[in-house]
């Protein structure tokens, strides 16, 4: 019976954790590490690329954010149209129990690290729609993690850019380097 | 021996650049041609007639704005004040006509506005996308002076308007009605002449005209089949059987005849809010009407011609502070109920074309 | 609005039965209420005749503003075709379809609104059936428009349409339990929802931004 070929994970061929580790447990190698995180998360927050998924009302605001007078294309925010190129999703507007399943997939289906958006109180709480309902979901954040929350019914563009500003703060901030080794270790312990 | 060929089904949606939001299609092909479309909705229902029974005839003016069609949210409010006040029988002053009038038609243009954008996203025409949202973003601030609000207005009251309009809006908006027309030519030279817009368009997704009766559709679809019927003629509300303007019909019933359609219309709008503006009466703006306002037992339907199309209201009062029963008669369900008739035949690739040609808004669709 | 294609009908179909107007009410009531003194041929505009003092509200008799007619469920499908085929109505365009719950008569009112572009006429259509008995005839094969209208008020309203090509659930998931716009609906989150979103909530409590490593 001829064996088939191993499939060898990345990781393994190029241990980064393991770098990383090594480089954390040297003389200085922390402030190293900090440096290169600030100089990556720099890169990331100025670059965040949502889906262009539009549920409801806010969907429009949120167009008018990528049109012409609020232009989020300066800031480095570029609409991707599949999940697989996007690392943030905005969920605008209201999500119904029909579209949660779908909603959960796309999100599942974003690549690590991935942000939620919630525009809009419909997305938020349920907003308008929560009360003698039947059909919507009261709040999308039931179904999916979500970072920054956006009120306002509609939200106008300029809430949406503040709530990315604030996303972007968040992800200036993230220690997603260290998250990486400290999630290695725990890896390595159970194993 | 011929060659054996197989149907493929493609999904597209809910969630695809090109839906308008979210809806599902089910495309069953035979290499490139369309077999059958199957379009799947409901992933926006929002149990709005429900909510409706549960609240006052007041509130129900913010939730229809929301729930309905929120492309055109004053004409989702127009028809259901019409609809109180017919069974009613409350009076509107003049002034509250008119300004009406105004702001329906302004709704009227940013709602083909947002269609002329996607569309153009659709075919490839990404200039179309921002020039449209240019022009709109204009009518947005005339909305959020006059009723403070950009998209949900919450303007129309039971019996008149909220607010008179403020100072100098009627002259800002005069600067608008100039600046949109002198735009529109260049929507012409930008569209209207494009070989490529053209080859996409023209005879694409025709829908022929007794297709169109029976299934129900009606609004730019209906009439770029030949079907010259309009509410605003037909049936006159406010003040459309005192201003003059034309019906766009034509009756090639393709894409690109539903492209043509709009853009007369938008044209015929403007001309409808300048005569609305030099006659704009002095004078009251809101009859008195009770906050928790009582209808009489009765039964009553109420159509207007929403940027969609018709657009009706059929309202059961069992005399108690809200509604017993509303049903909403969307003109985007019964247009998207013809989209099997008009993609039947075409290429995969006119998909997108008809549908975006349409223009649904699919919490009109689902409610 | 004339009643005038109501009474054609009428006068076609002996069984169907005039929406009551404030006009044909029987004496007792029609001491007040607008219209009253045309008699015949009422219209939705308002009149001013000096109203008599008011009646409690549940007294005053419902007035129909749209013209229509009561059909019989057996009569509904040769109604329908007569309406739609014979040039004297033209009545080719459906509004809608959908239905109004009445749960203290145990009845299902279910309402078709019609409309001519030729004659601008309008009519609508209401068939009474018993709400644990509901069946009616499908119309999809008069006008074909009338194939979405059905399911969603199979959906919403649980009226099963016989001779429907397709009646199959359109706005709620295939696996709903109910038919919502039912007066007596009682909402319960579907069973998978409960258990993400107890899943999430774990996570929110016990470690921040669980999913987040
Ligand atoms: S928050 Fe308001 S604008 Fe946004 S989806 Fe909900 S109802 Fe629409």
């Amino acid at each position: 019976m001829p064996t088939e070929p191993q499939y060898v994970p990345r990781s393994q061929v190029l241990p980064l954790d393991k770098a990383l580790e090594v480089i954390d447990a040297l003389p200085g190698g922390g402030v190293i590490l900090t440096k290169v995180e600030e100089v990556l998360n720099w890169g990331r927050a100025a670059s965040i690329w949502p889906l262009t998924f539009g549920l409801a009302c806010c969907a429009i605001e949120m167009m008018q954010a990528y049109a012409t007078r609020f232009d989020m294309d300066r800031m480095g925010i570029i609409p991707r149209a599949t999940p697989r190129q996007a690392d943030c999703i905005i969920v605008a507007g209201r999500a119904t129990i029909k579209i949660a399943p779908i909603v959960r997939r796309l999100w599942e289906q974003m690549p690590e690290p991935k942000y939620v958006i919630s525009m809009g109180s419909c997305a938020t709480c349920g907003g308008p729609f929560y009360y003698d309902n039947y059909s919507i979901l009261k709040g999308i954040d039931q179904v999916i993690p979500v970072d920054v929350y956006v009120p306002g019914c509609p939200p106008r563009p300029e809430a949406l850019i503040e709530g990315f500003l604030k996303l972007q703060d968040k992800i200036k901030k993230e220690p997603f380097l260290r998250r990486r080794i400290a999630r290695a270790a725990a890896a390595a312990t159970q194993a | 021996m011929a060659l054996r060929t197989e149907e493929l089904m493609l999904n597209m949606g809910p969630q695809h650049p090109s839906t308008h939001g979210v809806l599902r299609m089910v495309v069953t092909l035979d290499g490139e041609n369309v077999v059958d479309v199957q379009p799947d909705i409901g992933y926006l229902h929002s149990s709005v007639e429900k909510m409706m029974e549960n609240r006052t005839y007041l509130q129900n003016i913010a939730l229809v704005d929301r729930g309905m069609d929120y492309l055109s949210a004053m004409a989702n409010e127009e028809v259901w004040v019409l609809a109180c006040e017919r069974l009613g029988k409350i009076e509107v002053p003049e002034r509250a006509r008119y300004i009406r009038t105004i702001m329906l038609e302004l709704q009227r243009i940013s709602s083909h506005l947002i269609w002329l954008g996607t569309f153009g996203i659709d075919l490839g025409a990404f200039t179309a996308f921002l020039w449209a949202m240019r022009e709109r973003e204009r009518i947005m601030d005339l909305f959020e002076s006059a009723t403070g609000g950009r998209l949900h207005h919450v303007y129309f009251r039971i019996g008149g308007v909220f607010e008179d309009l403020p100072e100098g809006w009627t002259d800002r908006c005069e600067e608008f009605c100039d600046y949109f027309l002198d735009r529109l030519p260049e929507y012409d030279e930008l569209l209207t002449g494009n070989p490529i817009f053209l080859a996409r368009t023209q005879g694409v997704g025709v829908l022929p005209l007794d297709t169109a009766i029976a299934m129900g559709a009606s609004g730019p679809v209906a009439r770029a089949s030949g079907l010259a019927y309009d509410v605003r003629k037909a049936h006159p509300y406010e003040v459309y059987e005192r201003v003059e303007f034309d019906i766009p019909v034509r009756s090639e019933g393709d894409c690109y005849a539903r492209y043509l359609v709009r853009l007369e219309e938008m044209r015929q709008s403007v001309r409808i809010i300048r005569q609305c503006l030099e006659r704009l009466p002095a004078g009251e703006i809101r009859s008195k009407v009770a906050v928790t306002l009582r209808l009489p037992k009765g039964e009553v339907y109420a159509r207007t011609e929403s940027p969609r199309g018709d657009l009706g209201i059929y309202l059961v009062s069992d005399g108690a502070d809200r509604p017993y029963r509303v049903k909403i008669r969307a003109p985007a369900f019964s247009n998207l109920y013809a989209l099997t008739e008009m993609m039947r035949g075409w290429k995969v690739a006119d998909v997108i074309a008809i549908l975006g040609s349409i223009d649904i808004v699919l919490s009109d669709v689902d409610r | 609005m004339s009643w005038a294609l109501a009474e054609k009908l009428k006068a076609a179909f002996p069984d169907v039965e005039l929406f009551p107007r404030a006009g044909t009410e029987p004496a007792g009531t029609r001491d007040q209420g607008p219209g009253t003194g045309s008699g015949e041929q009422v219209t939705a505009a308002p009149e001013s005749t000096p109203a008599a003092p008011r009646r409690p509200a549940h007294e005053v008799p419902p007035q129909y503003l749209t013209p229509g007619v009561y059909v019989p469920r057996e009569k509904l499908l040769p109604v329908c075709t007569t309406l739609a085929g014979d040039p004297e109505f033209g009545l080719t365009y459906l509004s809608f379809v959908s239905a109004v719950d009445w749960p203290d008569r145990n009845e299902l009112e279910v309402l078709y609104h019609l409309y001519s572009h030729q004659t601008r006429q309008e009519l609508a259509l209401k068939v009474r059936i018993p709400r644990d008995d509901a069946h009616i005839p499908s119309v999809s094969g008069v006008w074909d428009g009338a194939n979405w209208h059905e399911r969603e008020a199979y959906d919403l309203l649980g009226i099963t349409f016989d001779g429907h090509p397709n009646l199959r659930r359109i706005m709620m998931t295939d696996d709903w339990v109910g038919h919502p716009l039912r007066k007596d609906y009682v909402y319960q989150d579907p069973p998978w929802l409960v258990e993400v979103a107890k899943e999430r909530q774990k996570d929110a409590e016990g470690l921040g931004l669980g999913e987040r490593v």
